[in-house]
């Protein structure tokens, strides 16, 4: 019974010091009552508590990072092992813990918001949502100082042009994701039907803008057409996406967040309605066009069927694609044909803050999450623990040092499966995976390098004072957007409708707000 | 006298005890499931900003609900789903009426247990499988209808995924093929509750079948069908997201008879991730939804008093 006793006791005394502890940390406005408490928790703490705060980082406990992450896959059983291994490097290096929490990628954002908003500790994680509303929302930390300090190597891997894309008034909230950013608009076309028809995609270029597109444009249809009239079962061109045959990415743009108002090209300042442009107008018609002449599947704006499960079926003949190096390989991979494929447009990078990882409002102790992001961002061990799991156990080797699943196992039956290998913060210095081209990190890293931005690339926008017509203009895309992009729909009728409607909605109060805001940050950032 | 009162409430609380032990759960439930969240319903005045919490984030009035009037659609979704719900609940209940007193009229247990189990099977078909079945149904080039009966019929092939005509009917159809089984289960249960002995009395008095129906069933039905009825209409803002959404398989262009106020908000917040938004489009609904309850309730009150909820 005593001992009962003073086990409660223990337990009193020690939530007592708990409170005294939050006390402290939660009432920052008065400096007296703060010393008070610090001192009465030192106190009772005793010389235990000095060594634990000291300032010599060797006998200190190694902090917790709590690390969140989406995975777009079956559950990883293997967790634990992973983040044994991982933090086998990361407790003597920076003297930090890290414990991996992996959140299902399709319920990712719900979760984050639930768990931020009852004030569940985070330390470091994928931020969920738009960047600019997690922002605008403050449920992410300023990391600016941090960066400074704890981060210079992981500002050096994204980059100094790629970290402007990440700048809010000055500041930084959260990490770019580093993969390759080089992509652009492809055509890809069975080469065995190329052959049988003697036809080849020589004559394509890459091209600047849309009207220089047209001799590209005009070669594709004179191939889809012989494709069309001597393969009467063949979808001669595939769309990539459901109701999407992506034909108008060829249009150079940064969408400046949505896509609601974006500025053509790469050097323009001028926020203009995209999908009352000319060229998407023109890309309309042409896809009309197509679509009459039976280049693209009747049922394209609702099929089920993926591209990928088209193509693979023997059922389609081309496909339009954003893709790096090594498309074609993936096409190999994905559909068993041998494609060739021809680079259409030249990159663009306009955003990158579409995946960041970020430092939660509810971290404990930001200077660690820092040092563990540093190392997510830099440390190729950690990458490859984090993309593949541990060597001999989900992943082998190959003769050429990329990684592969061991013999027997794939991603549904891994305990630990690579399907997030995108998803990572720095998928460049993780291992390269099976079947992707010799050199594949260093190419992709070198396109990085050479890729053009846009001027705007760093113009993040904060649609707070607009959520009304995002909402309402978002639903009005989504109601034409497929159509017009596959075809499917007249465009004569349905264009000016579906503008109408995005004006009523009110797409003009976006673009100016846009404006303003963009005008406002090209003069704070001395950008002519 | 005052003894005897006393002792026939004790007498009666012993009666209705186990009654009540058997509601604990439903009750526990309820209030779980639908009051605690009640308490949410501030959020939808919020302008939520995570580092200072729901609680002391910025009132902003009505802000929230303007994106539900903000466009033309406002008209087009609250027409579709007040509409529909009215041809659900119309129909739902005739169809549900009948199947119930056709299925009284089997005689053979195991014909009746046999019509049972197929009415109420596509109510365990989760919709996304629906929206299937539809698909290999209403499929431009493969489907049942364009391949095999429109052509039977000598008709041009349709292409239904961009008709927006067809789809009221596409969506009544399978609403009614999908809640038919459990629609009738209560008006069935009802029917099987009326005293057989009027039924006999009828019929030695030489009523027909259908006289007894029409004079003895539906009379006695009218409660159960107007509770019915009233508790469907509280919900007459909210529509079957997955009937709405799936079916059609999210085409763009059947939005004009497809679209109700859950898809809408479904697809206006889906990138904006702002809670305080769609809590302010639930509490709508909910709003609206009462209000209509207690109109109703008190117009059927007004009319028969013992037929009302309250």
């Amino acid at each position: 019974m005593s001992k009962v006793w003073k086990k409660w006791m223990a337990l009193f005394a020690a939530l007592a010091m708990a409170a005294v502890m939050t006390g402290c940390s939660g009432s920052t406005g008065s400096g007296e009552q703060m010393d008070a408490g610090m001192q009465s928790a030192q106190e009772q703490k005793g010389g235990e508590a000095s060594e634990a705060r000291g300032d010599d980082g060797e006998e200190s406990e190694p902090a917790e990072v709590i690390f969140r992450f989406a995975n777009y896959g079956p559950v990883l059983t293997d967790l634990q092992l992973v983040e044994d291994a991982m933090n086998e490097i990361l407790i003597p290096k920076i003297n930090c813990k890290i414990r991996l929490e992996a959140i299902d990628g399709s319920n990712y954002d719900n979760q984050m918001n639930l768990d931020l908003s009852s004030g569940t500790r985070i330390d470091v994680a994928k931020t969920a949502g738009s960047y600019n509303t997690a922002i605008a929302q403050n449920q992410i930390l300023d990391m600016t100082e941090l960066l400074e300090e704890y981060g210079q190597e992981a500002k050096a891997e994204v980059g100094e042009k790629y970290m402007q894309g990440v700048m809010v008034n000055g500041k930084v909230y959260g990490l770019p994701n580093v993969n390759g950013r080089g992509a652009v608009m492809q055509f890809g076309a069975r080469t065995d039907l190329l052959k049988k028809y003697d036809l080849s995609l020589d004559g394509f270029s890459q091209q600047p803008d849309w009207e220089s597109q047209s001799a590209n444009l005009r070669l594709m249809e004179e191939i889809l057409q012989k494709v069309a009239d001597n393969e009467p079962d063949l979808i001669p061109l595939v769309a990539d996406q459901v109701g999407n045959v992506r034909l108008d990415e060829i249009i150079p743009r940064t969408n400046l967040g949505d896509d609601l108002g974006v500025v053509m090209g790469g050097d323009s300042m001028d926020v203009v309605n995209y999908y009352a442009s000319k060229q998407f107008e023109e890309c309309c018609y042409l896809l009309r066009d197509w679509y009459q002449k039976g280049f693209i599947m009747k049922d394209v704006a609702t099929t089920t069927e993926s591209s990928n499960s088209i193509l693979s079926g023997g059922k389609g003949f081309s496909v339009l694609s954003n893709s790096e190096i090594g498309w074609d390989a993936q096409l190999k991979n994905n559909t068993s044909y041998d494609f060739t494929c021809v680079k259409l447009s030249l990159p663009l990078v306009g955003n990158v803050s579409g995946m960041t990882y970020s430092i939660p409002v509810t971290a404990a102790d930001p200077v660690a999450s820092m040092k563990v992001l540093n190392e997510l961002y830099t440390n190729s061990e950690i990458e490859t623990l984090l993309t593949f799991g541990v060597e001999d156990v989900h992943y082998v080797l190959t003769e050429e040092g990329k990684a592969a699943y061991p013999e027997g196992i794939d991603a549904n039956t891994s305990s630990y499966h690579h399907s997030n290998f995108w998803a990572v913060p720095n998928q460049l210095i993780a291992l390269e995976m099976e079947g992707t081209v010799a050199d594949y990190n260093k190419t992709l890293k070198e396109n990085n390098e050479t890729a053009d931005v846009a001027k705007v690339l760093g113009f993040v926008f904060d649609n707070s004072s607009v959520q009304t017509e995002t909402a309402a203009c978002t639903a009005v895309i989504d109601e034409y957007k497929n159509g017009l992009r596959s075809g499917s729909i007249d465009v004569d009728k349905n264009l000016p409708e579906f503008l109408k409607k995005l004006e009523d909605a009110g797409i003009n109060t976006i673009i100016e707000e846009k404006q303003r805001q963009l005008d406002q940050w090209a003069a704070d950032n001395h950008i002519q | 006298m005052p003894k005897t009162s006393h002792k026939g409430r004790r007498l009666k609380w012993k009666r209705m005890r186990p009654l009540y032990i058997m509601m604990i759960p439903g009750t526990l439930y309820l209030i779980i499931n639908n009051y605690f969240p009640m308490f949410g319903i501030f959020i939808a005045f919020k302008k939520i900003d995570y580092s200072k919490g729901i609680f002391a984030s910025q009132w902003t009035g009505f802000d929230n609900f303007r994106f539900l009037f903000a466009t033309k659609d406002a008209f087009v979704i609250t027409r579709n789903t007040i509409l529909y719900n009215l041809v659900f609940i119309v129909l739902g209940t005739i169809a549900g009426v009948t199947v119930a007193i056709l299925l009284n009229e089997v005689i053979s247990s195991v014909w009746k247990k046999l019509y049972q189990t197929i009415l109420l099977l596509p109510q365990l078909i989760s919709m996304v499988i629906v929206a299937y079945i539809g698909y290999a149904f209403l499929n431009v080039e493969n489907g049942f209808l364009n391949n095999s009966v429109l052509p039977l019929l000598g008709l041009e092939p349709v292409s239904w995924y961009s008709e927006p005509r067809y789809w009221p009917f596409i969506l009544t159809i399978t609403h009614l093929w999908k809640g038919l089984g459990y629609g009738s289960v209560v008006y069935f249960s009802a029917i099987l509750g009326i005293d057989r002995e009027l039924y006999e009395a009828a019929s030695i008095d030489g009523a027909k079948r259908g006289q007894q129906i029409r004079l003895i069933t539906l009379p006695l039905l009218k409660t159960t069908i107007i509770i019915m009825v009233l508790m469907s209409v509280g919900n007459i803002f909210r529509s079957d997201f997955g009937l709405f959404y799936q079916l059609p398989l999210n085409s763009g262009a059947l939005y004009s008879t497809t679209n109700t106020i859950d898809t809408y908000v479904f697809r206006a917040l889906m990138q904006l991730n702002n809670t305080a938004m769609s809590s302010a489009a639930g509490v709508f609904q909910s709003v609206v939804g009462f209000i209509v309850i207690v109109i109703v309730n008190g117009i059927v009150r007004r009319v028969d008093e013992d037929s009302a909820l309250y």
